[in-house]
């Protein structure tokens, strides 16, 4: 392996990892700048720049969730401090957007009112889940010691 | 919270032990600007690799590497 790319030298990897996250901000909030001005400065439809949207959502998405289990940072939270998140994330979007696009329509709710009700709870299911499982695999490498 | 700084006598251990900076760094697998960085006290090793230059330079941990001062004051 090329001793360039693939540090031995803990000194290196120290080094990389510090660089790599550097530049792995910088092209998140790259690609976050690009499909903003597609969206507002170049007025393109959703469908002109979803793969950039794709790519955005796997790396951050990808890179907390990964970060979350191998590190266990996540506190495991009980589920009624999970259900208060859950409702303050779908109050906060439904204010927000109802703000903004104005009050949704009922007879188009799978449009409007479910994604505001399933976005949020597939955020917290997923937290708690990585949660949950981060702290098993930390407790289990710790009793097998 | 007060800053811990971590002192070192590898530069004496290993002129004791008449290695150049190179020789000692392939000892331990690590590049000889690792070695030099340690010595000049801006890189602070993981546990390992101070166990690795203290097995190398038959010192002990504690004689290699200390905590300046009372970090528990």
């Amino acid at each position: 392996m090329n001793k360039f790319f693939y540090p031995t030298d803990e000194r290196m990897v120290a080094i990389s990892g510090k660089i790599a996250i550097v530049f792995l901000v910088f092209t998140q909030m790259a690609l976050l700048g690009s499909i903003l001005y597609r969206r507002y400065g170049l007025d393109q439809s959703d469908v002109d720049y979803v793969d950039l949207r794709m790519i955005l959502l796997i790396s951050v998405f990808g890179y907390i969730a990964t970060r979350l289990y191998f590190g266990a940072v996540l506190p495991k939270l009980s589920i009624r401090k999970l259900v208060n998140i859950y409702f303050g994330l779908v109050v906060v979007l439904f204010v927000v957007l109802s703000i903004w696009l104005g009050l949704p329509s009922l007879d188009n709710w799978t449009n409007t009112l479910l994604p505001v009700l399933l976005g949020p709870a597939l955020l917290v299911a997923l937290y708690w889940f990585l949660a949950y499982w981060g702290y098993r695999r930390i407790e289990k490498t710790i009793t097998e010691e | 919270m007060k800053e811990i700084i971590v002192k070192n006598k590898l530069k004496l251990a290993r002129v004791e032990k008449d290695l150049t900076q190179q020789q000692l760094a392939d000892l331990v697998g690590v590049t000889r600007q690792t070695i030099g960085l340690i010595e000049a006290g801006n890189y602070n090793p993981t546990l390992k690799l101070c166990l690795m230059l203290a097995t190398i330079t038959d010192k002990t941990l504690d004689k290699l590497f200390w905590i300046e001062g009372d970090f528990n004051e």
